[in-house]
């Protein structure tokens, strides 16, 4: 097949499972860096399979999805070697700092994140993955998807999971007293 | 502290930590696949832990964008081995169908420490109006970047410019280095966000996006690209 058409076949099929993903990119998170780089990866992985002999345009969606989780699982790999290669500062995590904050402001919020850190360990273990999607701001029905369980079962867990942590924090004396 | 409050406050405790869990436990994860005890467990520090978010959100997504793409074809998708290399005659039954379409418009919501400190100091009411006026306000389309340009230069202080957008509640801003990594991320009512300088080093590229949160769902900017020069 004449090297033009190969190439094109690759982008038909990359282009269908690119709008796929971009349709989910922003539910999932995902930023367009990371879209652009899987992309990429599964423009090069076609094209790769399309010189050992596959006939790409009839190749199963599946075989697509498939090679594009590989090339995800890869992205991943790679990120955390590159972690452990360069060490980044923690700071670079946290959010960015407001520029007129001052230093008593800094301490008193450092404090009130440490205090809600602590008290979302001690939410019982079934419980808190919940809370921690919920606050991640994950709504109730995909946690309720990654999870497999029904909604009603998230949401009594999410809310017997927050009161746990109110109590927690109560206890410590935080509340919204406290903090507006 | 109600659910906004807390999320901000939550925002703020999720740096890398040791100990993160591995692409094959995430992908299980996310297939539903193992004990839910495990399950459980991983998804505890996947949720405490910055990075292996970003992973999961990955993972997640080419997850969703197959479930998508077997719903309209066959019904079926396919499992993943995480360490095997794709072939083309493989297939399993998923073990549930999908349920997308009520979800595309629930979106996630992103709340900083810009939030965090308004909420310190100003009780929040239902009065939360963004600014921007009439004339300038992008529908909930799309976020429009104005400033820096796309490509361009930019000296200090970086001012990080977009349109208003209709209905919008709030925006996250966030600011990447040129290989995607996350630098920071704010949440803000305001269409300008000063990026403070401590986080930039001159000569090098950065990305940007605004994603504003309706009542209704979630609009989202162009990635774009600027250089920071300091002239100091």
């Amino acid at each position: 097949m004449p090297r033009t058409d190969v190439s094109n076949i690759v982008e038909d099929v990359v282009g269908r499972f690119a709008a796929l993903v971009r349709h989910v990119a922003s539910r999932c998170r995902l930023n367009e860096s990371d879209v652009e780089e899987l992309l990429q990866e599964l423009r090069i992985r076609l094209w790769r399979a399309s010189q050992r002999g596959e006939q790409i345009e009839r190749l199963p969606t599946s075989y697509v999805y498939r090679t594009a989780m590989s090339a995800a699982l890869d992205m991943v790999r790679r990120r955390r070697a590159q972690r452990e290669d360069v060490s980044t500062p923690l700071e670079s995590h946290y959010d960015m700092p407001i520029a007129n904050a001052g230093p008593e402001n800094d301490a008193a919020e450092a404090e009130l994140v440490r205090e809600v850190a602590s008290a979302i360990l001690t939410i019982p273990e079934s419980r808190r993955p919940v809370v921690r999607m919920y606050l991640a701001g994950y709504p109730r029905d995909e946690i309720a998807d990654v999870l497999g369980w029904s909604e009603a079962k998230v949401r009594n867990l999410l809310y017997r999971g927050l009161a746990d942590l109110r109590a927690c924090l109560a206890e410590k004396g935080i509340g919204l007293e406290q903090t507006l | 502290m109600n659910d906004e409050q807390l999320r901000a406050v939550y925002a703020r405790t999720s740096p890398a930590r040791p100990g993160c869990a591995a692409p094959e436990e995430i992908l299980a994860l996310v297939q539903r696949d193992g004990a839910e005890a495990d399950r459980l467990r991983i998804l505890d520090h996947v949720m405490s832990c910055a990075e292996c978010r970003h992973d999961f959100d990955l993972i997640r997504a080419v997850e969703s964008a197959g479930r998508e793409d077997a719903a309209g074809a066959t019904g079926e998708l396919p499992r993943v081995s995480a360490t095997s290399t794709p072939g083309p005659h493989r297939s399993w039954l998923r073990q549930h169908a999908p349920v997308l379409a009520a979800a595309a418009v629930l979106l996630p919501i992103g709340i900083g420490v810009g939030t965090l400190r308004q909420w310190r100091t100003t009780p929040r009411s239902t009065a939360d109006i963004v600014r921007g006026a009439p004339e300038n306000v992008a529908d909930a389309g799309g976020v429009i970047p104005i400033l820096p340009e796309d490509g361009a230069s930019s000296a200090e202080p970086v001012r990080l410019v977009w349109h208003a957008v209709q209905a919008a509640v709030r925006y996250r801003v966030e600011l990447l280095r040129a290989d995607g990594a996350l630098v920071g991320g704010t949440t803000t009512t305001d269409t300008v966000f000063v990026v403070p300088s401590s986080l930039l080093h001159s000569g090098t590229d950065y990305s940007w996006w605004v994603r504003a949160e309706t009542g209704t769902g979630e609009a989202r900017s162009p990635l774009r690209r600027f250089r920071f020069l300091n002239a100091k």
